[in-house]
């Protein structure tokens, strides 16, 4: 073998270090003192409003009332949240898992396209709100209703990245593939599907915090719990302090589902770098 | 056929397939208009030659390594590689590719980069990455193989892809302006660097570009290409000694040779 790497050629082309992490400068972490103070500062001038009696408790409950009150009756959020949980998680993986594979059948083929693209744009442009009535009179008052408005609302975003996603595929790599005959499957799962990955979870991130919108609709029309029957029925016997409690309770919910979402993309697809970074290292090069 | 043995990493050097194209054209039909790429172009490339096509932006030249590379049709005229048509070529995994930018795989390693079309032929890992890691060595990759593509260089990346072209031992190499992408600097070593990999794989190459320096230091022979629709204008054999060096490019031929082949281009 030739000895070429006397002969300098990779001097002046090093690779490019790219930022693994970044770095927490004195700066940003003064910066990040800052906005947790606002915060805070926030929270304790709303203590203090509701205490002073400027604010009726049965409007804003201070944050100390409503967050006694979760520790008081903790069993029942829990119990509560559970539910929401529940048909969040279900109806995000029915929903998830049926604009995926519509996806594909779109991005596919042109007949399936011109079939489900009518269906899919009119469930889109009737307000799911409004579908969520009828979907207790045909589903009656129960877990299934809620999925099945919770699925239809986070369909979409899945199924249009799915769509995107791989339609990005560069046309160069299919050519590639194509001079060594790889059948469509290969193609499929070598170039197409982790092409789509980052695109798909994009879509699954903005599918997670629908679905818990999707839930608390569904139990708002129809339900005997869940946290927006919760906060329905503290709504009208004027509890404002439990309807509060409710209220931390779905945002954590959203919370850790989205993270949940976020690190189950870091998980699985681990060389992809944030957009930051990728932007980065390309004005870097 | 060729790859079914998956013996050595080194595949012996396989001859280049000669490559003739006669009287091609390719015309575009839309409901709106029909335009000629290319009206009529035939030359031949020799087995393990090295072929530059230079023209014009938009003369067609693409199009004509589209053409080769099966993945368009002629209109008229044929096209033969190592005496069988572009379609057998392409079953019989005799082209590859590589084009302007590198098309890696962001989430695979170099290694698996370079090994993705012998994945596809379905070889073993160990098949593969021994292979992989011998092109890697060519290409002077040597300890980049679990580097992932944006950890390097716009220039090592294009390494990684003439290795990824190379890696099912193709008997020609179409290359469509593959450092088009890349700094002037970088360029003129991976011309170098390419001719020294020609000199140890020697395949038939057919190469874009739209530098005329590049094509007369790179080549056996160059085919200027007219305006679209395209003709060739003029094939041209560059005879300069091999290998080619730096200090070829302060030879008088050298300079004569890309005086001439400018004032085609321009009139």
């Amino acid at each position: 073998m030739a000895d070429h790497s006397s002969s300098g050629v990779l001097d002046a082309e090093t690779a490019a270090p790219r930022p693994r992490r970044r770095k927490f400068s004195a700066r940003t972490a003064r910066e990040q003192a800052i906005v947790i103070a606002f915060y805070v500062a926030l929270v304790v001038l709303w203590e203090l409003a509701v205490r002073a009696e400027l604010i009726a408790p049965y409007i804003l409950p201070a944050p100390s009332m409503f967050m006694a009150e979760l520790a008081d009756r903790w069993d029942l959020y829990l119990e509560h949240t559970i539910a929401t949980t529940n048909s969040t998680l279900a109806g995000f993986a029915l929903g998830s898992g049926v604009g995926f594979v519509l996806g594909l059948l779109i991005a596919y083929s042109r007949t399936m396209e011109r079939i489900i693209y009518p269906a899919i744009i009119f469930t889109q442009t009737v307000p799911k709100l409004a579908l969520a009535p009828l979907f207790t009179v045909w589903f009656g008052v129960g877990a299934l209703p809620k999925v099945l408005i919770t699925a239809l609302i986070c369909l979409f975003p899945v199924l249009i990245n799915t769509v995107t996603g791989i339609k990005t595929v560069d046309p160069r790599l299919r050519q590639l593939m194509n001079s060594v005959s790889a059948s469509k499957w290969q193609l499929f799962r070598m170039i197409e599907l982790p092409t789509a990955l980052p695109s798909i979870f994009a879509g699954l991130q903005v599918g997670v915090t629908l679905a818990v919108v999707g839930a608390l609709v569904g139990e708002w029309v129809g339900a005997d719990r869940g946290l927006g029957f919760l906060i329905l029925y503290d709504t009208s016997q004027l509890r404002t302090t439990g309807v509060f409690a409710s209220l931390v309770c779905v945002t954590v919910m959203g919370i850790v589902l989205f993270l949940l979402v976020r690190w189950l993309e870091k998980l699985l697809l681990p060389h992809r770098p944030h957009a930051e970074l990728e932007s980065l290292s390309k004005s870097g090069m | 056929m060729a790859s079914t043995e998956t013996g050595s990493a080194a595949r012996g050097a396989t001859q280049g397939d000669r490559v003739v194209l006669e009287g091609v054209a390719k015309t575009f039909r839309t409901a709106e208009r029909v335009t000629q790429a290319v009206a009529d172009v035939s030359f031949t490339a020799g087995a393990s030659e090295f072929i530059s096509l230079i023209g014009p932006s938009g003369c067609g030249k693409t199009t004509v390594m589209k053409m080769v590379g099966d993945l368009l049709a002629p209109t008229s005229g044929t096209i033969t590689i190592g005496g069988g048509t572009t379609e057998e070529a392409r079953r019989a995994r005799k082209l590859g590719f590589v084009f302007q930018e590198a098309t890696l795989l962001g989430w695979r390693s170099m290694l698996d980069n370079v090994a993705l079309p012998l994945e596809v032929l379905g070889e073993s890992k160990s098949a593969r990455h021994e292979r992989a890691r011998y092109l890697l060595d060519l290409v002077g990759l040597a300890g980049f193989e679990n580097h992932y593509p944006d950890q390097v260089s716009g220039g090592m990346q294009q390494r990684a892809s003439i290795a990824r072209a190379l890696s099912f031992s193709p008997s020609v190499l179409l290359m469509d302006e593959p450092f088009g992408a890349l700094d002037l600097i970088t360029r003129d070593r991976m011309c170098f660097e390419l001719l020294r990999i020609w000199e140890e794989e020697r395949k038939t190459v057919l190469f874009v570009t739209h530098s005329i320096t590049e094509a007369v230091l790179l080549s056996d022979k160059v085919a200027i290409f007219s305006n679209r629709p395209s003709r060739i204008r003029e094939y041209v054999e560059i005879d300069l000694p091999r290998p080619r060096t730096v200090e070829m490019r302060d030879d008088p031929r050298f300079h004569e040779y890309v005086r001439e082949f400018r004032a085609m281009l321009e009139d």
